[in-house]
């Protein structure tokens, strides 16, 4: 039989290994979800879904981000803090100039971390890793400088009423921030798929050298993922803190990470050239439900930790192997 | 009788395939101990394919090999290490922020105990081993501190540390001054006197007939003779290297010559001097040199991949700035890179991506590519260039190398290239697909475009060339019109000009 298996890999060659690529992630997300609804009958629940969906909403758009930059090859550390450093202009900004101004400053925000991130891995070639690794440092300071460490809570109320609305309200019966993660899914997805910008950040992460030599701009893509990275941490952030309805200095801290390992869950290569938002639509999901039928069951959140990082190395084990046969 | 006793390695009926090429087809050699056998062939002849072979890096398909009489099965980079079998390749493996002591015993420190390094002896044992190669290069040098000459000798060091009874020299003398190569002769031949075998590979013949024994010529993964040094000649050995019959393997007609569409005006940067050159329109320009003489630097130049000091670039009458390759596309220049593999493709791409990435502009309709039309401009080039492939949508990758470069072809024609820059392009590739390049190359002349071809492969630059150039030390050296190229000639041309 696995010799079988084995000889049908090797005739097929890379198709067969492709399906397994789309496929592998879906199929045991939904092997889980059969497990977890056998387990708990308050899992499989409208409302439960619905608040799983709006809490994976913002991990989502970060993780959107993180795709785009692993496709190239690259890897942003920043997110986490430009999500804090976002949280705390938008706040401070909502305090003093009002609803618009305050949400376009914290875009703006992390659209000029990401930038900045994007020049310096384009063209002061940074490694990613270092470049984003420093702008972790600096926006994370930024946003504990911008109030003295302290979060900020005293958003008017005129003001908050109506910010709320991005992080915690409903159009019908859809929270707001599943609205705008798919929104961002259709985006990036065309993106990716139809337009020239999508077809040279997967060629920049297949093959550098071979994308600078076909005429592409890479230093040009590179920067253009960290400014995307940044804005869609921006975005996430933005939701976070309407929900939360204050500025919080530390909110980010663990969403580099997180983004990290959804994308990687999902199937998109470290390496680059290989993966997508469709791909990171499962790595969240996986994490989302996971998180939520282990809370449902009283599984403590330090065992849940230890669970998503076993979940990491399956799934990129799976990811090696199909490489190595072929 | 007495060969038998002192024959040290031997490799018998020895086969190896990779996808798509038969890169050695039962191939024979012996070496004798304290003898300098030199193997020759061509780029492609399946010299270090052999070479990887005998250092465990590839496993021969079929084949033995006997190592003082002895079988070897299942070599491994491990086992030949520990056979005495040692390789000093053109790219020197030493790590360069450690002393020369630490490099030659790198694997194999003297230990005082189970945990710590007997740095005294190792220091001392380092001065003793380079001392009797005649070297007074001092142990506690940083490797990055020498120069190539003197990273060689660490080289050497270090298979004698090793206790090697065989040592491969990959092109020793390619990055080496007349001083510092006839230092290395010295040392080659005194290591053969103390009964050391030593495989050289090398392409200068007046090398070969300084420092050699023996010669085995490879030619397109066959055998085809061993000669005793003292009793054959230049010509003979080259006639081997080259084989007589494949003139006729190359597609090439006369044709109509027209205007001049590239022409390269005292082109300066680090690695060209003053290059001077014309291309017409039809033609076929081949460029000779050996390796490091400035080819791929000067297809680089054209294409801006590397930066230009100075000089004028003049495309169909107008004088270009070219910065970038993407202002060379927009020129009509392409270029099939030396290594396909990693400046070609993007092997984890699909044939279809990989083919327009260059084009995409034609295919974008309101912000969004045109699925459709793409896919037809793809479809027709693949039946065009004959590309086998399960369908376009398969992965660079799963294709064989002559399939690979016509998709990297392909690349050019979909963005509708007039001048292409063929740089070894029948690097790796098989005969059959050789051939089929060649046709190719000859179609798109036809049709007006412009090809300069960089090659080591005399054989495909006389057969191919309306015209050479030969490149040597960063300038052109000669040119010669394809009715008075010679082998003979050109190699001469390099040889000379060295």
């Amino acid at each position: 039989m696995e010799k079988a298996v084995a000889e049908t890999n090797r005739i097929n060659g890379r198709k067969f290994n492709l399906d397994l690529n789309k496929y592998g992630i879906p199929i045991a997300f939904v092997i889980m979800m059969i497990v977890l609804t056998f387990l708990s009958d308050r899992f499989l629940t409208l409302n439960n879904i619905r608040n799983v969906l709006r809490q994976s909403s913002i991990l989502f758009i970060v993780a959107c981000g993180q795709t785009l930059v692993l496709l190239t090859s690259g890897i942003d550390l920043s997110q986490g803090s430009v999500i804090s450093l976002v949280s705390m202009t938008t706040a401070l900004s909502l305090c003093k100039y009002g609803l618009v101004p305050g949400v376009i400053i914290g875009i703006l925000t992390g659209l000029a971390c990401g930038s900045v991130t994007g020049l310096l891995v384009g063209k002061a070639k940074l490694l990613p890793f270092v470049a984003s690794l420093a702008m972790q440092y600096i926006a994370d300071g930024l946003a504990l400088i911008s109030n003295n460490g302290l979060p900020v809570t005293n958003i008017p109320g005129n003001v908050i009423n109506k910010f709320f609305v991005i992080g915690g309200g409903y159009v019908g019966w859809f929270p707001v921030p599943l609205i705008i993660a798919i929104v961002v899914f259709l985006i990036l997805y065309f993106v990716l798929k139809k337009t020239k910008l999508g077809r040279y950040i997967y060629a920049v992460g297949g093959n550098k050298e071979a994308a600078r030599l076909s005429g592409i701009n890479v230093d040009r893509i590179q920067i253009i993922v960290f400014a995307l990275s940044g804005l869609l941490s921006a975005l996430a952030s933005i939701v976070l803190t309407a929900r939360m309805v204050s500025g919080q200095p530390i909110v980010g801290q663990e969403y580099s990470m997180q983004s990290l390992g959804a994308t990687v869950i999902g199937g998109t290569l470290l390496t680059g050239g290989k993966g997508g938002v469709t791909n990171t639509i499962f790595g969240v999901l996986f994490i989302g439900f996971m998180t939520n039928g282990l809370n449902i069951l009283g599984i403590s959140t330090f065992v849940q930790r230890v669970l998503i990082g076993a979940v990491i190395i399956i799934s990129v084990y799976m990811t090696s192997i199909k490489k190595k046969r072929s | 009788m007495e060969n038998e006793k002192e024959t040290v390695l031997r490799m018998k009926g020895i086969c190896k395939s990779f996808p798509g090429v038969k890169a050695l087809d039962n191939i024979s050699f012996d070496l004798k101990k304290g003898e300098v056998h030199v193997l020759l062939g061509e780029n492609g002849a399946g010299k270090s394919t052999l070479i990887k072979i005998l250092s465990g890096a590839y496993q021969p398909d079929a084949g033995e090999i006997q190592i003082e009489g002895k079988v070897v099965k299942e070599i491994s980079p491990y086992l030949s290490r520990k056979l005495g079998i040692s390789v000093i390749y053109q790219e020197l493996q030493l790590v360069p922020y450690l002393t020369v002591a630490e490099n030659i015993f790198l694997g194999n420190e003297p230990m005082e105990n189970k945990l710590l390094i007997d740095k005294k002896q190792m220091f001392q044992k380092a001065k003793e081993l380079l001392e009797s190669i005649n070297s007074n290069i001092d142990p506690s040098c940083i490797v990055q501190d020498l120069s190539i000459a003197q990273r060689q000798i660490v080289e050497i060091a270090k298979s004698l540390s090793l206790d090697a009874k065989i040592i491969v020299m990959d092109e020793p003398t390619s990055s080496l001054t007349q001083d510092e190569t006839n230092e290395l002769f010295a040392l080659i031949k005194r290591l053969r006197n103390q009964g050391v075998g030593i495989i050289y590979i090398g392409h200068r013949m007046e090398e070969v007939f300084e420092i050699g024994d023996r010669a085995t010529v490879l030619r397109d993964g066959t055998y085809i003779g061993t000669k005793i040094i003292k009793e054959t000649s230049h010509d003979e050995l080259i006639t081997m290297i080259v084989g007589r019959s494949i003139t006729n393997q190359f597609p090439y007609e006369e044709r109509p010559i027209g205007d001049t569409v590239l022409e390269v005006i005292n082109l300066n940067n680090s690695k060209l001097k003053d290059i001077n050159f014309q291309l017409k329109a039809g033609e076929i320009l081949g460029i000779y040199g050996l390796l490091g003489a400035g080819r791929t630097e000067l297809a680089r130049a054209i294409f801006g991949a590397d930066h230009i000091e100075s000089g004028e670039i003049i495309i169909n009458g107008v004088p270009r700035r070219i910065r970038n390759p993407r202002e060379a596309i927009s020129y009509g220049i392409g270029l099939l890179p030396e290594d396909r593999k990693n400046q070609g493709l993007s092997l984890i791409a699909s044939v279809l991506n990989n083919t327009t990435y260059s084009a995409l502009g034609r295919f974008i309709k309101s912000l969004f590519i045109n699925d459709k039309q793409e896919k037809e401009a793809v479809t027709d080039l693949i039946n065009q260039l004959s590309i086998k492939t399960p369908s376009m949508f398969t992965q660079a990758e799963s294709l064989s190398g002559g399939n690979q470069q016509k998709v990297v072809l392909a690349k050019w024609l979909c963005s509708q290239s007039k001048i292409i820059i063929f740089d070894e392009p029948t690097r790796g590739i098989d005969v059959g697909a050789k051939v089929e390049i060649y046709k190719i190359m000859l179609e798109l002349t036809k049709e007006g475009g412009s090809i300069i071809m960089i090659s080591s492969e005399l054989p495909e630059l006389l057969g191919m060339s309306d015209r050479i150039l030969v490149m040597s030390e960063g300038r052109i050296k000669e040119e010669f019109p394809r009715s008075e190229a010679t082998q003979e000639k050109l190699h001469k041309a390099v040889v000379v000009n060295q």
